[in-house]
């Protein structure tokens, strides 16, 4: 039987082909999946022993250690003594503090790490000059890009401080020198722009404490020479012998690997199962490709089937007989596709595109990454050719003498029909009620909404073949009016229903998804406009000190700034109804277009006349609404006491307003309240200007964001106090944060949609092979092969065009349930309907559609017209 | 054995001087290359008259499908013309070909090749849809009329018998009113019945609606039912007989078959 079976699929090997591509795709994006995932299990690795320089050893805490370990200081390590331990090289304790550098009225801040006797412990590399002894006096070696842009030399001299310095002689900081330059290559201290590494004494200054040796440490790195095994055991056993309480010894690789087992429990093990979770959705839309091909493959085989069992086959037999093919098929696809993933990842970490994460692309391949698809693969394909096997042993061995008819004369089982409607009304059920629960229970109400999606997806799914024809014979009835190739293609798509409503449900499946993750990307970037509207009020804020005049202008010319309003401000309290004392920054605006000009909600009309005060409405700490006793606020100036002792405040003058409340958020993350008042009330001295701050509102010039912001950084960089606030930037990055999910959704879920075009392409060719006949008798009776190809490409885009159209709208109905779930409890919800990207999908359905369809008519227009006249 | 033998099998021309609907010159067709070649036509020189009924007889393998085939423009020849309507269709291109067989030639298939999904009127008029062009409903009505399809033109090919979907791809290849009718084995997937009726049909189209037919067929009986028969043997013409009766066209056959077990064995041209 099984050189018969592999007869057979020899003879098929081309209708095999598309079901193949199917498989592949799905495999490969799985078998990428889990290699992209060990890949950054290694880069993992890595950013877990950077700190480690070239140490190949290290002493740290115990698991479940006592909590005396993190009082453990340099010290307490000894390490003099562990570094005269024979086999030991020299030793580096992990210590850093925080260091300001500050030259001709410049200042910048980072990170200083602990030197070492040897170099080639330290996490950063010395580029220029030398690394700092660890008992020199005051020497350190700056980042290089620190150097470069401030013109700073080795050799010369530098005033470092910091926030945490207690030295009363120095409050200014040190003089220090600088004895060379570090670059940070493996990005172990990118978070602060690199790293300076200072001996001993200066790092405990900078840090505010006594000495070096009372620093806390953790972490001890040793370099031990390995090549002896002897001194190595002797060095290692000495070394633990004289560890503090709590502390172990661990190779770097010991350490490593831990570091990889704690991660992945609660971080990488997710975002692979999420991303596998996109390779199983395109394989389960290849099982219906697949399920199609069998089908066909079956229906055409019937009278060789049938064949055998007169000669004596038994059905068991042919049952496995397809089962064999399918399991070929679905290894030699599987095992390409395994070939595939490789290649592709291969592929990205080539082309360096990943660099900008500063992320390695390492191949490593362990037996998942071979085994996990093909198994998947093979699976996939054997169960979706299951009721093809069925079919097969449904053929009687009369049907050998029948003439073949290969039209689909099935009955619809009612059963399905019965199953899939019901699922379909308990999915819609569980919608109703999750939007009935909502208000009470939000998280429940979650589950069902999400429940419901899935019921109602499936019910569709399953009744796809009752309705879907129905559908389609609406739509080619109206096309079918549009000439003779038109027609032919309705009459074709009628005549199987069963088979078009598989191929239009794998494309439906792949449409839904995209179009509910389109519209709750859209939907959410409503809702979040708006309330980033509110929560971010002010593009930027100016404030800190007292922002002088020049800088606010110089400010207001910046490229992309499009408003600046500059004004005074006062620090006042007022009592709440409830007898609680809020601070109250109070803010002179000349008048409220002027300021609507720097806001980004609208304010409506607002008195903005000398007896009134525009406030907001909930407390910027808290989130509590604000309350005013009969709409008004007493505010009590509040000013420096220069008679006590400093920073003490005293109550100044007194101001009765008007209050208006509106929704505006993030002025100032100083006080819980701001006041915007007439600026006439600080002309005439009831409040004294005690600060200024700078409102301004960006866009305008079609500069980038984060251009206007480097710039005004710049502005700025002269006045150490002034803090740039830059609600915008938060926003931005709210944007893009939603913005490049929505598009990594979008582009995973465009391997489902790709597998389900080629699922169109490879009905159209199933149909075309089985219409061989058809198509020649057509032609021998004066079709020509443009009407052939027209007639196919129509078929084609009629099916993928109402999958797609009823995919939008089940999706965008997903979608809008979602996004009212996830986001009304947070904010007004907005249900955008996404025109833009609909008309973007079904161009692409239409394209995919006239694409699938072109190898498939050069094959129909091929066909010769004798073949129509060759027996049966 | 009969005075319709001639002896030149290869210099068949008119003989009624009735107006000529498609003529063969020199025709050759061979399949194949070097030792293994199969010569399917060797020269055929043949002419058929209009308003006739001429059938095609030969034993399996004769070339007489061949013949047909290369007449109709289906299939290409290795050398010689072919005359249709002044023109040589060896010279036409595709294009031309499927305009000249939607306008001007129709077939008749053995297996009827109605095509399921459209009904039997559908089907019917399939040749001026393609074409795009309105059913003359007289000629439409005189040709269902003719062929006893009027309760029936609303049903699926599957609903219908095999003389049935006979009659209505007669229909079919009648409709566009063509200058010439192809018609393949036409009954050879009929019961005798059928058959009578099909070809009573063929045969009364050529009558009374003044069609021309050329039929391949490998029955004696059914050769009968035309006015000229051409028996064909080894990719050559070897009997040339009018107003054939079918027991004179199976002793021509029997002749043939005996002729070809006697004789050295001719290379034998694949089945079309």
């Amino acid at each position: 039987m099984w050189s018969i079976t592999m007869q057979m699929m020899k003879k098929n090997v081309r209708m095999l082909i598309p079901a193949g591509i199917a498989v592949l795709i799905g495999t490969a994006f799985i078998a990428a999946t889990l290699l992209f995932s060990n890949a950054l299990d290694a880069s993992m690795t890595e950013t877990q022993t950077v700190l480690y320089g070239d140490a190949n050893y290290a002493v740290t805490p115990a698991q479940n250690a006592p909590d005396s370990v993190y009082e453990n200081t340099v010290g307490d390590f000894h390490i003099d003594r562990l570094e005269a331990v024979d086999g030991v090289e020299c030793a580096r304790p992990n210590v850093e503090g925080p260091i300001t550098y500050s030259s001709q009225d410049r200042h910048a801040s980072g990170v200083v790490i602990a030197t070492s006797r040897d170099a080639k412990l330290l996490p950063v590399s010395i580029v220029e000059g030398r690394a700092p002894k660890p008992d020199e006096p005051d020497t350190f070696a700056l980042p290089q890009r620190l150097a470069s842009q401030w013109n700073l030399k080795v050799g010369g001299t530098m005033v470092v401080n910091s926030s945490a310095n207690t030295d009363e002689a120095h409050p200014e900081g040190f003089a220090a020198t600088i004895v060379g330059l570090t670059d940070d290559p493996h990005n172990a201290y990118g978070f602060y722009g690199g790293a300076s590494v200072a001996s001993d004494g200066l790092l405990a200054r900078l840090s505010g404490t006594a000495s070096f040796d009372k620093m806390s440490a953790t972490q001890l790195y040793l370099s031990i020479d390995t090549a002896n095994a002897t001194t190595l055991g002797d060095a290692k056993a000495t070394i633990i012998g004289d560890l503090p309480q709590g502390f172990r010894l661990l190779s770097r690789q010991q350490a490593a690997d831990e570091a990889i087992k704690k991660m992945s429990s609660d971080g990488t093990d997710v975002t692979k199962q999420f991303l596998l979770a996109f390779g199983v959705l395109a394989l389960v839309v290849a099982a219906l490709v697949i399920a199609n091909t069998f089908q066909v493959l079956v229906a055409q085989r019937r009278k060789t089937l049938a064949l055998l069992r007169t000669i004596g086959a038994t059905k068991r037999q042919l049952y496995i007989s397809v089962l064999e093919e399918a399991a070929i098929l679905g290894f030699v696809a599987s095992a390409l596709g395994v070939a595939a993933g490789i290649g592709l990842i291969a592929a990205v970490g080539a082309s360096g595109v990943l660099a900008s994460a500063s992320m390695q692309i390492k191949i490593i391949i362990d037996w998942q990454v071979v085994i996990v698809p093909i198994v998947f693969g093979v699976l996939v394909t054997v169960l979706a050719s299951l009721g093809a096997a069925r079919s097969a042993t449904s053929v009687t061995p009369l049907e050998a003498m029948r003439p073949l008819e290969l039209t689909d004369q099935r009955k619809m089982k009612v059963g399905r029909a019965v199953i899939g409607l019901f699922i379909l009304l308990m999915g819609m059920g569980l919608v109703g009620f999750s939007l009935w629960m909502q208000k009470d229970h939000g998280d429940s109400a979650l589950l069902a909404a999400v429940g419901g999606c899935m019921f109602s997806f499936l019910g569709l799914a399953l009744t796809a073949i009752f309705w879907m024809p129905w559908l389609m014979k609406g739509a080619g009835a109206l096309v079918s009016l549009c000439g003779p190739s038109a027609k032919l293609a309705d009459a074709n798509i009628q005549k199987n229903p069963r088979r078009i409503a598989a191929t239009g449900t794998a494309l439906l499946i792949g449409v839904t998804l995209v179009s509910t993750i389109a519209t709750g990307a859209a939907s959410a970037k409503a809702t979040m406009n708006q309330a980033l509207d509110e929560r971010y009020s002010v593009d930027v804020v100016v404030q800190g000190g007292n922002v002088p005049q020049q800088a606010a202008d110089k400010a207001a010319k910046v490229k992309g700034v499009q408003h600046s309003l500059y004004v005074p401000t006062a620090l006042a309290t007022y009592e709440t109804p409830d007898g609680k004392t809020m601070d109250t920054l109070v803010v002179g605006v000349p008048s409220i277009q002027t300021l609507q000009d720097v806001m980004n909600i609208d304010l409506g009309s607002v008195d903005m006349a000398p007896g009134h005060a525009l406030m907001p409405q909930y407390d910027a700490y808290d989130g509590k609404r604000l309350t005013f006793a009969d709409g008004r606020v007493a505010l009590t100036e509040q000013v420096v006491d220069t008679n006590a002792e400093e920073g003490r405040m005293r109550d100044g003058n007194h101001a009765d307003l008007a209050v208006t409340q509106r929704d505006f958020r993030r002025v100032t993350q100083t006080t819980p309240v701001v006041a915007f008042v007439n600026e006439s009330k600080f002309a005439d001295g009831t409040f004294q200007d005690s600060g200024h701050m700078l409102l301004l509102k960006l866009g305008g010039a079609n500069v980038p964001l984060s251009q206007t912001f480097d710039d005004l950084t710049k502005v700025f960089e002269a006045y150490p106090n002034v803090q740039l606030g830059g609600p915008v930037a938060e926003r931005q990055q709210w944007e893009t944060m939603v913005n490049a999910m929505l598009m990594l959704l979008v582009a995973l879920l465009a391997v489902a949609v790709i597998v389900a075009v080629i699922g169109v392409a490879n009905t159209l060719s199933l149909s075309v092979i089985e219409r061989t006949r058809e198509s020649a008798t057509l032609r021998a009776i004066g079709m020509t092969r443009g009407q052939l190809r027209t007639s196919l490409a129509i078929e084609a885009v009629l099916i993928s065009v109402v999958s797609s159209v009823v995919g939008m709208v089940v999706g965008t109905l997903f979608g809008w349930l979602g996004i009212n779930m996830v986001m009304s409890s947070i904010a007004t919800v907005v249900y955008p309907v996404d025109w833009r990207t609909y008309g973007i999908i079904l161009a692409i359905a239409i394209v995919c559609a006239l694409v699938a369809s072109v190898f498939p008519s050069r094959r129909a227009a091929k066909t010769p017209p004798v073949e129509a006249l060759a027996e049966a | 054995m009969t005075t319709a033998m001639q002896a030149a099998p290869s210099q068949r021309f008119v003989e009624h001087g009735d107006p000529v609907a498609i003529q063969a010159v020199d025709l050759v067709k061979d399949y194949g290359k070097g030792d293994s070649t199969v010569h399917a036509l060797r020269h055929v020189n043949v002419a058929f008259e209009k308003g006739r009924f001429t059938a095609i007889m030969g034993p399996s393998g004769s070339g007489k499908s061949t013949l047909m085939h290369t007449l109709s423009g289906l299939d290409s020849v290795t050398s010689g013309h072919i005359m249709f309507q002044g023109v040589d269709l060896t010279t036409l291109n595709d294009k031309q070909l499927t305009m000249l067989r939607r306008h001007d030639i129709g077939f008749i298939f053995q297996s009827f090749n109605l095509l399921p999904m459209f009904t039997a009127k559908q089907n019917i008029l399939m040749p001026l849809t393609l074409a795009g062009k309105k059913p003359d409903v007289q000629w439409f009505d005189q040709l269902v009329r003719t062929l006893g399809l009027s309760d029936r033109l609303s049903h699926h090919p599957n609903e219908l018998s095999g003389g049935q979907q006979q009659r209505v791809a007669i229909a079919r290849a009648l409709i566009t009113k063509p200058e010439l009718v192809f018609a393949d084995e036409p009954t050879g997937a009929l019961d005798s019945a059928s058959s009578a009726e099909v070809l009573s049909f063929l045969r009364s189209s050529v009558k009374e609606l003044g069609q021309t037919i050329v039929m391949v067929t490998h029955d004696p009986v059914a050769a009968s039912y035309a006015d000229r028969a051409i028996v064909f043997a080894d990719g050559q013409i070897v009997a040339d007989v009018n107003a054939p009766t079918a027991a004179q066209m199976s002793d021509l056959l029997m002749q043939e078959r005996e002729r070809a077990a006697r004789g050295p064995v001719p290379p034998v041209p694949p089945q079309a």
